[in-house]
């Protein structure tokens, strides 16, 4: 059994009227990368913010650890939210001493995690000199501060250009390669993609899914088939027992499949009902792509 | 509590609107006891020009009166400590770095608490600052110094302490309040000024004298002149235990709000 980290049980925020949050419900396991994604207003950061003990919830409790959250389990937790949080006239350097200081850890780490992000050569800068890129970069060497368990991360690469998120992105998986537990917030979801294993998707303060990324994209395949007498294919497809579901799209028809039955067969079947085809191809839906229908199913 | 002041220490040691205020405040004071000796010796001797009898010269810096003068005199600059006290604070909001040091793992309580330390450190050392002016003139403007002369009256210190500390953490408690220093400035100034003396302008003295503002300016009475003893003016040239509970009532009362909205708010 996996151990959990966190456990969230019917959690609830409003704001007046309101509902950030809306009767939330979650577990995070030990080890694994998380992305919770949502549209912007998804209630993501006010998630974040309530298992920081920063924003108090209306209704509902977590635990860390299987503990009451205090400030001795935020100890174990490095965290950015929304956006690098620092003394703009202190150094960057002494900016993570006042971490260190917080989280009664000595200061021996700072080099090392100043060298993780390479930042060392900027560290006796003012923190209001860094470009965006350098302070979230700061952001992420104040959470790794005292070896925490767990990180949160909440959009880490908002406004940063390609070549910087290319670098923070490597700097999360050579994280989460350390065995870290990590808590990814974004609303760009190629990034997820490529970085997490479970995924949390919000909408409305609402989880719409949580799993494993292989367990949404492994969903039923789908293939686009087209021929010359579109009536005829998808009689002929509406007879087969594997297909689990037909969409017409522009001029080809979307097929669903069922698991284990592919493109290959399905041609074969349709060759041997005499019906000609023009396209065939295997479609991958990206997480983009399940995510829009996600939201949209509601 | 030595690691929180530590931390405090951290967070100011880079903070030069708080260097620069202190030291203009430091200044302020130094100059202006140490300049209005001859305004208040040329006073005197006005006074004696024109007064029919002879007036005892003036010792308004001999030992140890100076202390209950000199305390009375500076309580009337706490106000710019306030500004700077409100600087610190908001400046947490404005950076947004109160909630970081929650998340890296202060408990709220011990983000209050070194706020109050810090404005205790600020307290001890605005009082440290008049009590070495007023050894400084006090021996210059004493004939024959004993002990007892120079440690007469230190109670007034005390009282000052008491009060500066009371007064910073109301205006701690305003800048927590509004959380931006611009507003919380406006708001403690007119307050200080003008919303608490045309309040008690109408309320009668008994309730009047209650007031923060009254109450913590009032721990040090106006020291009684030649002058006035003339006149059959007579203050409190005492520190009355009541009027120190009140204001220790007050320090409860602003500390306890404080926390009570941080406990409550979002950060």
């Amino acid at each position: 059994m996996e151990e959990t980290v966190l456990n969230i049980q019917h959690l609830s925020k409003n704001y007046g009227r309101i509902r950030a949050v809306d009767d939330l419900s979650l577990d995070v396991h030990k080890g694994n990368v998380y992305g919770v994604l949502g549209p912007n207003g998804s209630g993501k950061t006010t998630t974040l913010g309530i298992i920081l003990s920063v924003i108090n919830p209306s209704a509902g409790e977590f635990s860390w650890f299987g503990k009451t959250p205090s400030k001795e389990t935020r100890k174990h937790i490095g965290a950015i939210l929304e956006v690098p949080i620092f003394y703009p006239y202190l150094s960057g350097e002494k900016n993570l001493k006042i971490v260190a200081d917080i989280k009664n850890c000595s200061y021996d780490g700072i080099a090392e995690v100043l060298q993780t992000v390479d930042l060392t050569e900027r560290k006796n800068s003012k923190f209001r000199t860094y470009s965006l890129g350098m302070k979230q970069r700061l952001a992420i060497a104040a959470a790794l501060i005292g070896d925490p368990e767990v990180l949160i991360f909440d959009e880490p690469t908002n406004g940063l250009d390609p070549q910087g998120i290319a670098e923070i992105r490597e700097l999360i998986l050579k994280i989460a390669a350390l065995g870290k537990t990590i808590i990814l917030a974004s609303h760009l979801l190629d990034e997820v993609q490529k970085t997490c294993s479970h995924l949390v998707i919000l909408d409305k303060g609402k989880d719409l899914f949580a799993g494993k990324v292989t367990e949404l994209i492994a969903a039923p395949m789908q293939v686009e088939v087209g021929a010359e007498n579109m009536e005829e294919l998808e009689k002929y497809l509406n007879e087969n027992e594997n297909v689990i579901g037909i969409e017409k799209e522009n001029m080809i028809l979307v097929v669903k499949l069922k698991e284990g039955y592919e493109g290959a067969a399905l041609n074969e079947f349709l060759f041997s009902k005499g019906v000609p085809i023009t396209h065939l191809s295997a479609r991958k839906k990206s997480l983009e792509k399940y995510f829009l229908e996600l939201l949209s199913e509601k | 509590m030595i690691r929180l002041l530590k931390i405090e220490f951290k967070k100011i040691s880079g903070n030069r609107t708080f260097w620069i205020l202190s030291g203009l405040y430091a200044l302020l004071i130094i100059l202006f006891f140490f300049g209005i000796q001859s305004v208040i010796d040329d006073l005197a001797e006005e006074a004696n020009k024109k007064s029919p009898i002879p007036l005892p010269g003036l010792s308004a810096y001999s030992l140890p009166d100076i202390w209950h003068n000199l305390t009375y005199i500076a309580g009337y600059f706490k106000i710019f400590l306030a500004v700077i006290v409100i600087i610190l604070i908001t400046n947490e909001y404005s950076y947004k770095t109160i909630r970081q040091n929650v998340i890296s793992g202060f408990s709220r309580w011990d983000f209050l608490k070194s706020k109050l330390l810090t404005i205790g450190v600020i307290s001890i050392a605005a009082t440290i600052l008049v009590f070495i002016i007023g050894l400084i003139l006090g021996m210059l403007n004493t004939d024959d110094i004993t002990a007892a002369k120079m440690f007469g009256k230190t109670e007034f210190l005390l009282a000052y302490f008491l009060e500066i500390y009371a007064f910073l953490t109301f205006a701690f408690f305003i800048g927590f309040l509004v959380k931006r220093s611009g507003l919380a400035i406006g708001l403690l100034l007119l307050y200080y000024y003008i919303l608490e003396p045309v309040a008690r302008y109408k309320l009668p003295d008994e309730v009047g004298n209650y007031f923060p503002k009254k109450a913590i300016g009032t721990l040090i009475d106006i020291p009684n002149t030649s002058i006035m003893r003339l006149f059959g003016v007579e203050f409190q040239d005492y520190i009355s235990p009541l009027d120190a509970l009140v204001v220790v009532a007050y320090i409860l009362l602003f500390g306890g709000l404080s926390y009570w909205i941080l406990i409550k708010r979002d950060l």
